[in-house]
């Protein structure tokens, strides 16, 4: 399978946002307001970045381009006319969040963002369905929604992690009590940690339709597995900020890494019944 | 002069396709596409192999027969069902053709297809496909492919009046089970013919029915 590049980027980035989304989700249902800690505010535009980033690199993968407006004619049946849809539609919820976020952050809170959670999660859906061929064994199974479950909360819980080490070096405001930014860090952990162990389930059953099918010997997230254990040692070494960044930085490499390559194997893996 | 049956299909009589590839010849000169791109292809499926015997001497099974295949216009295209942008459609006769208009050159119907019907036309980043060559059919003609196949083992009709032609049509191998899209189109097996999913022969020219 040809021209795969620009998919693994649009997959990942799409999911990233979803994962950010959802992680920022969370830090609401803990508590926390954006009047408590205003880089979640920026959290947002990081979102809406990484979600316009992914269909920027969808258009790259068409014959062309410029007909893309055609591509949501088909709702009533096509999942990729879906999948586009739901992505452009959690671009504009984010555009409406931002704005809110910027006139009325003390209004935004959980119950606001559970609408933009849940187009995520419905992005998130049609994304799986999408590779939900019967024509294509190899990706008709649980594993592919387990896998992109996974990316979308590993990378939603790194970038968030990411953003709160900005936090570190460049002032947001107020950068929030031990507490918070504790809380913070173990939600977002706790993120890395279901999409590792979604991940492994992936990789498990990956491994078992992929050898019946004789393609290629699953992957196993080991890069992930360990990006995931130096962000834990980041977690608990609460020592010098400069080693700290260093930490975030290998864990960052490990998973984006991990990820991009489990995404190239995942299109690789593309063989369909017949001809 | 309208002659397009009410559903055409077309019909492959194995036993006899020498696999000469006239019939893509035919096609690509029709419809001038460019190279790579093979609205029909021959596929050539190859197995059995050569046993020693006790006193030196060998016997063997080896087989050979192609199967030359282009869209079969399903009754359930999933090509169809897929395409984002509608461009892919089926007309009222079971026709499946693309608006060329409409093609965003997705290659979504391409990763669908088990017939590996839809190609992609990189010089004008679109799909494109067998139409029946409607234009010949209409004026009472032939498609190119039938009406350049030597033996004659490629027809094309009406899809119930072709039934007739052969006491059995099963799917053989390589072709997908049939059961996935429902292709109208009818292949009379090979005296050798596997069945579908047999892991007993292998596809012999697997460069030549790659996607374009």
């Amino acid at each position: 399978m040809r021209d795969h590049w620009s998919l693994v980027l649009f997959t990942l980035l799409v999911q990233s946002a979803v994962g950010g989304l959802w992680c920022l989700q969370a830090v609401l249902l803990g508590g926390i307001s954006l009047l408590d800690l205003p880089l979640l505010k920026y959290h947002l535009y990081l979102t809406l970045f990484l979600a316009c980033g992914g269909l920027g690199a969808a258009f790259l993968h068409l014959g062309l381009p410029f007909n893309s407006y055609y591509a949501i004619r088909n709702l009533k049946k096509s999942w990729l006319s879906r999948e586009i849809t739901f992505v452009s539609t959690l671009g504009g919820a984010l555009i409406i969040l931002i704005i809110l976020a910027q006139t009325h952050p003390g209004v935004l809170n959980s119950w606001i963002l559970l609408i933009g959670s849940m187009i995520g999660g419905i992005t998130l859906y049609a994304m799986t369905k999408v590779y939900r061929l019967k024509t294509v064994p190899a990706w008709n199974h649980v594993g592919t929604p387990l896998s992109f479950l996974s990316s979308t909360l590993l990378l939603g819980g790194l970038q968030c992690t990411v953003l709160l080490e900005v936090q570190a070096w460049h002032n947001f405001g107020s950068s929030g009590t031990l507490a918070q930014v504790t809380f913070l860090k173990v939600v977002f952990i706790a993120f890395g940690v279901a999409g590792l162990a979604c991940k492994f389930l992936a990789a498990g059953l990956n491994a078992t339709v992929l050898s019946a099918s004789g393609t290629y010997p699953a992957r196993q997230p080991i890069l992930q597995a360990g990006g995931l254990a130096i962000w834990m040692i980041y977690i608990l070494i609460n020592g010098n900020p400069a080693w700290q960044t260093i930490l975030l930085v290998l864990t960052a490499c490990a998973l984006i890494s991990g990820e991009t390559l489990h995404r190239i194997k995942f299109y690789q893996s593309y063989k369909r019944l017949g001809l | 002069m309208n002659a397009i049956p009410n559903k055409p299909a077309f019909f492959l009589d194995t036993q006899i396709c020498t696999g000469c590839k006239t019939c893509i010849v035919a096609c690509v000169d029709k419809n001038n596409l460019d190279p790579g791109v093979r609205w029909r292809r021959v596929v050539e499926y190859t197995g059995g192999k050569w046993n020693p015997l006790p006193d030196g001497t060998f016997n063997q099974n080896v087989y050979s027969y192609y199967i030359s295949v282009s869209c079969n216009h399903c009754a359930e295209p999933i090509c169809v069902e897929t395409c984002p942008t509608t461009a892919m459609h089926q007309d009222e006769h079971g026709i499946v053709t693309v608006d060329q208009e409409k093609c965003i050159g997705c290659k979504y119907c391409q990763w669908a297809c088990p017939y590996s019907a839809p190609q992609y036309e990189a010089s004008k980043g679109l799909m494109s496909k067998c139409n029946f060559c409607v234009d010949e059919v209409k004026t009472g003609s032939a498609p190119a492919c039938v009406a350049a196949c030597p033996t004659r083992a490629l027809s094309f009709g009406e899809y119930d009046a072709l039934l007739n032609l052969s006491a059995q049509h099963l799917t053989i191998a390589p072709l997908p089970d049939e059961k996935l899209t429902s292709p109208v189109a009818i292949f009379k097996p090979h005296k050798m013919g596997k069945p579908v999913g047999s892991k007993d022969g292998q596809i012999a020219n697997p460069e030549e029915i790659k996607d374009a």
